[in-house]
C-alpha cells in the first residue's frame, strides 16, 4: 500500500512552483491508471513513490510504511519503476538477470523465459541492436519478472507497435497478481482499457481523483447519443454524435469506463466541480 | 537504522557484479596500454631523446588514471544506479576502492613491471641515468609527487560522475582538467618560489652550497633543489589527502540524496 499524506514537492531549482501539491491518497493494490495533463505531476508523483525524488518532509510518502527517500535497500528491493531514458550497464537480458535480478528476492526466472518468449526473444540477443521499441519490450518482460510489490511504469506504450502492445497487455495480466501495486502513467489510455482497476488523475500538482473503476462506474454513466442529453454533467461532440458523462441512471445497466471522456470532463473547469461532488455525494 | 541499512558485505559485492559490466573495458584495456607503454618507454629510453617521448606515453598513464571514474557512468543510467537496492555507502565504497585502489594498480602494476624486467636487459641512456640518480636520491619525492598529482584530479572526476544526472561525462571531463590546471598552477608558483628562495637562502648560509649551485651539472644540484621542495610537497599532498577526503565524504552525502 502507498500512503501519501499531505504530499507536497518543490524542485530545488524552482521553489516558487510546487510539482506536487497537499496530495492525500492510499493507493492501494491493483493496477492504477495515472492521468493528467503535460505537467500535471504524474512523473514526478512516480519519481516520489520511486524514491527518486525526497520531499521535505519523507514520511508524507510512504510504501509499506516506509519512506522510499530513505533509500533503504530492504524498501528498494521491492520498487521497481520503468521509464523511458532507462539504460542498463549489461549487454544481454541474461547478463541482467545474473547481475541485477539478484537484487530482488522475487524475481521469477520462469516467467521472465515465458515473457521474453511472448515477445520472440531468448534473452541472449544484444540490447543495444534492438530497436527502442524491442529495448522497452525486453525491459517490460524483465520489469514484470521481477515481480516487485510496487512497480511503477512510466509510458510503457510509447514506441511500440499495435501487435506488442497487445502482447503487453495480456502480459500485464497475466503476470501481475493482487497483492502488487502497479502506477501506469499513460496518454494512450485506449492501448490499457481493460486492465485498469483504479484511476488517479492529477492536474496542475493536485490530486483530483483516485478511485477504483468500479466504484465510477457505479456512480456515473459514460454513454454516447444521437441527440445531447438533458442531464449531463459534460458533454462533447464527436463525430457527430454525443458523448455525456451523466449521474447513473437508477435501473440502467452499468456503463463501460471510458477513460478518455472522464479525463475531458474532469480537465474541463465548468464540469469538473460537478462530477466530483457527484462521485463523493455518493461516497458518503 | 534497520538492518539493511547497515553496511552488507553481500551486498556490496553485489554492486560490484553490478558494475562489472561497466568496468570491464577497463579492466582488459587499462593492463594492456599500460603494459605496452611500460615497454615502449623502456626501449624509448636507451636514446638520448627518449626521455621527451616517454614523458609523452607516461601522460596517457595520467589521462587513463583521471577518467577512470568515468566507467561508472558508462551505459548505466542514473535512475537505474539510483535504485539499486543497495545502500549510498555501499556503492561508494565500491566506487571508491574502484577508483582509488584497483585502477591505480590497473594503470602502474604493468608498466612498473614491464620497467622492471626489461630494465635488467636495457642499458639506460645517459641522460636517464642522472634523471634515475635524482629518484633514487628520493623516492619519497617521487611518491609524493604521484599522490599529490593524481588524487585531486581523480577524485573531482569521481565526484562528479557519482553525483550529477545530467551532462555527466562533459562535466566530468572539464572539471577533472580545471582541477589539474588549478593544482598544476598552485604547485608550479609555489615550488618555482620555494626552490629559488631555499636555494638562496642556502647558498646565503652555507658556502658549500655556493660552490654546488655554480655549477647545475653537478649531481648533488638536484637533491639540493629537491630539499628546498620537501616541505612544499608534504603541504601539497596533505592538501591533496584531505581534499581527497573531503569530496569522498561531499560525494557519499550527496549520492545520498541525489534527487531527478
Amino acid at each position: 500500500m502507498i500512503s501519501l499524506c499531505n504530499l507536497t514537492y518543490a524542485y530545488r531549482n524552482r521553489k516558487d512552483f510546487y510539482a506536487i501539491t497537499d496530495m492525500t491518497a492510499d493507493i492501494t493494490p491493483g493496477i492504477h491508471l495515472l492521468l493528467g495533463e503535460n505537467g500535471a505531476g504524474k512523473t514526478t508523483l512516480l519519481h516520489l513513490i520511486a524514491g527518486l525524488l525526497i520531499p521535505a518532509d519523507p514520511e508524507q510518502c510512504l510504501v509499506e510504511g516506509m519512506a522510499p527517500g530513505r533509500r533503504d535497500p530492504a524498501l528498494m528491493q521491492r520498487i521497481f519503476f520503468v521509464s523511458d531514458d532507462m539504460k542498463f550497464p549489461f549487454p544481454t537480458i541474461n547478463e541482467m538477470v545474473r547481475l541485477h535480478a539478484p537484487f530482488f528476492p522475487s524475481f521469477d526466472h520462469e516467467m521472465l523465459r515465458h515473457n521474453l518468449e511472448t515477445f520472440g526473444m531468448n534473452g541472449d540477443e544484444p540490447i543495444d541492436s534492438f530497436s527502442l521499441g524491442n529495448r522497452k519490450k525486453a525491459i517490460l518482460a524483465y520489469a514484470l519478472a521481477l515481480r516487485p510489490d510496487v512497480l511503477l511504469l512510466d509510458e510503457p506504450a510509447n514506441g511500440l507497435d499495435i501487435t506488442a502492445k497487445q502482447l503487453i497487455l495480456s502480459l500485464m495480466s497475466e503476470c501481475i497478481d493482487e497483492s502488487q501495486t502497479v502506477i501506469l502513467s499513460t496518454h494512450t489510455v485506449a492501448d490499457f482499457m481493460q486492465l485498469f482497476d483504479s484511476v488517479i488523475l492529477l492536474s496542475a500538482g493536485r490530486l483530483i481523483l483516485n478511485m477504483p473503476v468500479w466504484e465510477i462506474v457505479e456512480r456515473i454513466d459514460f454513454v454516447t447519443e444521437t441527440m445531447p442529453p438533458a442531464d449531463a454533467l459534460y458533454i462533447e461532440q464527436f463525430f457527430g454524435r454525443f458523448r455525456a458523462i451523466l449521474p447513473r441512471r437508477p435501473g440502467s445497466p452499468l456503463t463501460d469506463i471510458d477513460y478518455l471522456l472522464l479525463y475531458n470532463g474532469l480537465q474541463n473547469v465548468s464540469s469538473r466541480h460537478s462530477i466530483i461532488k457527484l462521485l463523493s455525494e455518493t461516497d458518503s | 537504522m534497520t538492518q539493511s541499512r547497515k553496511l552488507s558485505f553481500r551486498r556490496m559485492m553485489m554492486v560490484v557484479r553490478f558494475y562489472m559490466p561497466s568496468f570491464r573495458l577497463a579492466l582488459i584495456l587499462y593492463p594492456a596500454v599500460s603494459l605496452t607503454i611500460g615497454i615502449l618507454t623502456t626501449l624509448l629510453n636507451q636514446w638520448e631523446l627518449g626521455i621527451f617521448f616517454s614523458g609523452l606515453l607516461s601522460l596517457i598513464l595520467s589521462v587513463m588514471l583521471y577518467f577512470f571514474p568515468l566507467f561508472y557512468c558508462r551505459n548505466a543510467s542514473p535512475v537505474v544506479r539510483t535504485m539499486l537496492p543497495a545502500t549510498a555507502a555501499e556503492k561508494m565504497t565500491v566506487l571508491a576502492v574502484a577508483c582509488l585502489i584497483i585502477n591505480p594498480i590497473l594503470v602502474y602494476l604493468p608498466n612498473m613491471a614491464a620497467s622492471q624486467i626489461l630494465g635488467l636487459y636495457c642499458e639506460p641512456s645517459e641522460f636517464l641515468k642522472l634523471a634515475d640518480s635524482l629518484n633514487t636520491y628520493s623516492l619519497s619525492f617521487k611518491s609524493l609527487a604521484t599522490v599529490t598529482n593524481a588524487f585531486p584530479p581523480l577524485v573531482t572526476c569521481m565526484f562528479i560522475v557519482a553525483t550529477r544526472i545530467r551532462n555527466t561525462i562533459g562535466m566530468a571531463i572539464g572539471m577533472t582538467i580545471l582541477t589539474i590546471v588549478v593544482y598544476s598552477v598552485i604547485a608550479g608558483i609555489s615550488g618555482a618560489v620555494m626552490a629559488i628562495h631555499g636555494t638562496l637562502n642556502d647558498i646565503a648560509s652555507n658556502p658549500d652550497f655556493a660552490r654546488v649551485a655554480s655549477d647545475p651539472a653537478n649531481p648533488e644540484f638536484p637533491g639540493m633543489v629537491l630539499r628546498n621542495l620537501m616541505p612544499l610537497l608534504y603541504t601539497l599532498a596533505a592538501v591533496a589527502v584531505c581534499y581527497t577526503v573531503l569530496m569522498l565524504t561531499l560525494a557519499y552525502r550527496k549520492m545520498k540524496s541525489l534527487q531527478f
